[in-house]
């Protein structure tokens, strides 16, 4: 058994020492605490007599602190203790460069991290043994354990119903996007030389637009757009190289799992990014691409940077950004809406990614994409989810524009049924938000936790599926003050967490006001406060008001009316132009970008 | 080779800028210079007050050891030769050479171990001259270099007269007279002579406490012509032991392993007392290795923290008082503001053969 010595070297404060000492107790060591007010000369000694593995000083630094315990570095060093005991030393701004100074071994700041502490003990290098003392991250999978049962029959009977014609609608019909995605499943077959490659990419441009067109024929890049420099490339390691370990925002249990979405415009920036969010604990990210890139014909290829919001879609971007994300973290790539749907999901599946993104309703709403060609392109998608193995999520933010909830959940729904008859694994994601019909209606008025409580839980009247509040949660309660909105997006994940969410989205806390990139310290302050929240409270719960259960009752109830009035119209894509699965009036519009492109 | 470590009584007391002015006169004079740190230097702003700090600035061919992780945080370009076998908190310890000249952050090997073993592989690549820059008030690593410069000032006190009684207790403890090395005496035991030369050996503890004094006396029942403390020892723990074993210890020789034993453990000036009070018993005090402190630098300045600002700035005591106390108390090495101009002949005072004067 090794022993430690665990001096206070304060006159008073010495819980930190009456911490590590059960801990360092409980993993099997000598734990020696010696009592606040202790000198080094004390300390030296009982280590002369007690021979430990290391000594372990806990003190807040202030000026002069500094010769003190620099004077028990120094006192270890002639004594000779330092060839057989390491000298480890933690406390309130104690940084590396201070430790290095002061001559100590190890630092320990922040929360106790027990295996760094032990790996410090044992002399072994603190990452190394981070990830040798802690079991290996494995990268979770969000749909196991889910039966994807209905609970609800008659909602099941009508998706059957609304689901089959779709299917039926669509099985003549092709479009270019589906053309597209075939040719690019082809090509990535082909070596880059051969041939055939050329003569399928041919084809392929022959279902792009003019402007992806002259892309690949003469080299023009679209505005904004340009490509990435060696130099930038070559930086992006150093630009990460300082962070901080992983950190689990999760204080008890295992659910939900973090994700934060990128899209800088950058792939080098998103890079970074994803290192900042996954040094603060994140566990997934999506890929945001802009908007404008959705409404070509087309892919571009190659490393392109992007000088406004959004990263572009390319296989190379795709393939720098993933190199960049740890391996246990889950990674969604974003195809929910746009031209170039299913092929996205092709690129993505190519580069790596573990979740897609497919959301007809939505896309060919709020998506601003042809409910026709959307229909087309994004059964198609489906049947590559579900050939890919790769479960897929439905993003439910029409809620966004003003569409009751439960219009929206009919067409969460409606995906969800899709998929699993197609063979893939659905995720929806009821958004958490104080959206504009809420505020209409004054369901809100006295709290946010009554109405997302409803909303969460009325899916487990329904089906049991992971549910995943998104995309970010909290939407629309925040504000330009990034105390506030780091706040009310713990606040949501705290209560999602409560409610048995599998997964949360979470936005920066300058996301909705950074008038342009946000930035890596926004990415922290919500990653930090939930983390903080969560800590806070624990397995502890929240306690909705009655209100909770009415308005759970009046979602259930108006789902099931919406899905038949859509099964009763017959005809899925005429009920989303037509508005049943939200109206002009409810601040929908039928999407127009891809109008007339499918093909029987 | 010649290694000169530069020790300071505080933080900020200027170590760094004593260092630099080293390293520019031996840059003049074309030696081929090492550098280390038993600490982090070179950082553009302290760490604790937040003021700027000097940098250093190597010039091309500078053999430096330092931390893999600050290897390219300055602006100076350094070529690895080998990574060493001693660890910091900032990764392994390389040696390298400055491939372009620009600054430096040194984090160099903490311990006296770690040292020994740097100056060695230093020495291997035909180093002249390495300057060792200390930290904060820690000295014990220093050991093993060839000279020291000690650094004092405002920082380690503001009132004047402190600061002189410090530094000159400090000298002191360099210049206790040597006696000749006494083979491998194991630090955890006292070594005891009785009046007819013969040796006993008590075991006990590397580092003499009050309550390891009052056993040791307990043992010590005749009168002993001498008494070796080859460990680290407190002061008043010599004191203690020194009234306990008044008889048997008076006319003998008192002999510790190290000045930097000395320096190591606690205030310099509680030594003095207890050359005093040995003096008084005719017990003459000796130890076995010291290390040439060559000069004392100076700095009146200090941080002050400010408490509307809530930071801190530089203050400072009057400086021409500060050279006069403390230069009236040490007459054998020379004092010096380092701001001062011009500057004195660094290399000469620390005895540094400059290249056309070698053999």
């Amino acid at each position: 058994m090794k022993t430690v010595i665990l001096a206070p070297l304060d006159p008073v404060h010495d819980n930190a020492v009456k911490l590590l000492q059960r801990k360092l107790t409980e993993a099997g060591y000598g734990a020696i605490a010696l009592p606040p007010g202790v000198t080094a000369e004390e300390v030296i000694e009982r280590a002369l007599t007690e021979k430990p593995a290391a000594i372990l000083v806990s003190r807040t630094l202030g000026y002069k602190v500094a010769e003190t315990l620099s004077g028990l570095v120094d006192l270890a060093d002639a004594a000779g203790l330092r060839p057989h005991t390491r000298l480890g030393v933690g406390g309130m701004a104690v940084t590396r460069e201070i430790g290095a100074e002061l001559g100590f071994d190890g630092v320990f700041n922040g929360d106790l991290n027990m295996p760094a502490v032990i790996a410090f003990i044992e002399n072994r290098p603190i990452e190394m043994a981070t990830a040798d003392t802690a079991p290996a991250r494995i990268k979770p999978d969000l749909t196991a354990g889910y039966s994807y049962r209905f609970i609800d029959p008659l909602i099941e009977g009508l998706l059957d119903q609304i689901t089959s014609q779709l299917l039926d609608w669509v099985k003549a019909k092709s479009s270019p996007g589906t053309k597209r995605a075939q040719l690019r499943e082809a090509m990535l077959a082909e070596p880059e030389t051969s041939t055939e490659k050329s003569r399928l990419q041919e084809q392929y441009l022959q279902q792009c637009d003019l402007e992806i067109q002259s892309f690949y024929r003469e080299g023009s890049l679209p505005d904004g757009v340009r490509w990435l420099d060696q130099g930038e490339l070559e930086r992006l390691p150093g630009l990460t190289a300082a962070l901080p370990q992983s950190l689990s925002v999760r204080h008890v249990g295992e659910r939900p799992l973090i994700f934060t979405q990128y899209g800088t415009g950058c792939p080098v920036m998103d890079a970074v990014h994803i290192k900042v969010a996954e040094a603060w604990g994140a566990d997934g990210l999506l890929h945001f691409d802009p908007s404008w890139g959705a409404q070509r014909e087309g892919l571009l290829d190659g490393l392109l940077s992007h000088e406004h919001d959004g990263t572009i879609l390319t296989l190379d971007n795709l393939r720098l950004i993933r190199s960049a994300i740890a391996p246990h973290l889950l990674w969604n790539v974003r195809g929910h809406r746009g031209l170039n749907t299913p092929e996205t999901q092709v690129l993505a599946q190519a580069a790596g990614a573990d979740l897609l993104k497919i959301n007809i309703p939505y896309g060919a709403t709020g998506g601003a994409t042809d409910p026709a060609r959307l229909a087309v392109d994004g059964v198609y998608s489906l049947q590559l989810a579900a050939r890919y193995g790769l479960p897929f999520d439905i993003p439910g933010n029409d809620e966004l524009s003003g569409v009751p909830p439960y219009k929206t959940f009919a067409g969460l729904l409606v995906m969800t049924m899709l998929g699993l008859k197609l063979g893939a694994r659905p995720i929806p994601k009821p958004l958490m938000c104080y959206s504009p019909y809420m505020m209409v209606e004054g369901c809100m008025e006295d709290n946010f936790i009554d109405m997302n409580t409803a909303k969460l839980r009325v899916w487990s009247e329904i089906i049991d599926a992971p549910i995943w509040p998104g995309e970010p949660v909290g939407f629309m309660t925040h504000t330009p003050d990034r105390v506030q909105s780091a706040m009310t997006t713990a606040a949501h994940v705290a209560l999602a967490k409560n409610l048995g969410a599998a997964a949360v989205t979470m936005a920066s806390s300058d996301e909705a006001y950074s008038k342009g990139p946000i930035s890596a310290q926004a990415r922290v302050d919500t990653l930090r406060a939930a983390r903080e929240l969560l800590r806070f409270m624990g397995s502890a719960g929240f306690s909705p008001t009655p209100a909770a259960d009415r308005l759970q009752v009046q979602l259930h109830a108006g789902i099931r009316q919406q899905l038949q009035l859509i099964a009763k119209r017959g005809d899925f894509v005429a009920a989303i132009y037509e508005g049943l699965l939200g109206s002009p009036e409810d601040g929908l519009h039928p999407g127009r970008t891809g109008r007339g492109t499918v093909q029987e | 080779m010649i290694s000169i470590g530069f020790a300071g009584t505080a933080k900020n007391t200027g170590k760094t800028t004593a260092a630099l002015a080293v390293l520019e006169q031996a840059q003049r004079a074309g030696l081929r210079l090492g550098l280390t740190s038993i600490g982090y230097d070179g950082e553009e702003i302290d760490h604790i007050t937040g003021l700027p700090k000097p940098r250093y600035f190597a010039p091309a061919g500078t053999l430096v050891t330092t931390a893999r992780d600050v290897l390219t945080s300055g602006s100076a370009v350094l070529q690895p030769i080998e990574t060493l076998d001693t660890s910091t908190l900032f990764g392994p310890v390389i040696l390298a050479e400055v491939a372009q000249p620009g600054s430096l952050v040194l984090v160099g090997p903490n311990h006296k171990a770690g040292l020994h073993s740097a100056l060695q592989r230093l020495n291997a690549q035909g180093v002249d001259l390495v300057l060792v820059d200390g930290a904060l008030n820690r000295l014990a690593p220093m050991a093993i270099c060839d000279g020291l410069v000690l650094s004092t000032g405002a920082a380690y006190d503001q009132r004047i007269p402190v600061i002189a009684d410090h530094a000159h207790a400090m000298n002191r403890l360099f210049h206790l007279p040597v006696l000749a090395p006494a083979g491998n005496l194991p630090e955890d035991a006292f070594i005891l002579t009785n009046s007819n030369g013969k040796t006993s050996s008590i075991r006990g503890s590397s580092l003499l406490t009050e309550v390891a004094a009052r056993e040791l006396c307990q043992q010590i029942s005749k009168p002993v012509s001498g008494l070796e403390i080859p460990g680290v020892s407190a002061p008043d723990a010599v004191l203690h032991l020194i009234e306990c074993a008044i008889s048997q210890l008076a006319g003998a020789q008192l002999v510790f392993g190290s000045a930097l034993h000395l320096a190591s453990s606690k205030d310099a000036r509680t030594w003095l007392k207890v050359f005093n009070r040995a003096q008084s018993l005719r017990i003459k005090i000796y130890v076995r290795e010291t290390i040439p402190l060559r000069c004392i630098t100076l700095n009146p300045l200090y941080p002050e923290f400010t408490t509307r600002s809530g930071q801190y700035q530089y203050a400072q005591v009057d400086a021409e008082k500060l050279r006069e106390a403390v230069s009236g108390r040490i007459i054998d090495i020379p004092v010096v503001n380092m701001l001062d101009k011009p500057q004195p002949d660094l290399l000469g005072w620390l005895d540094i053969p400059v290249k056309g004067a070698k053999s």
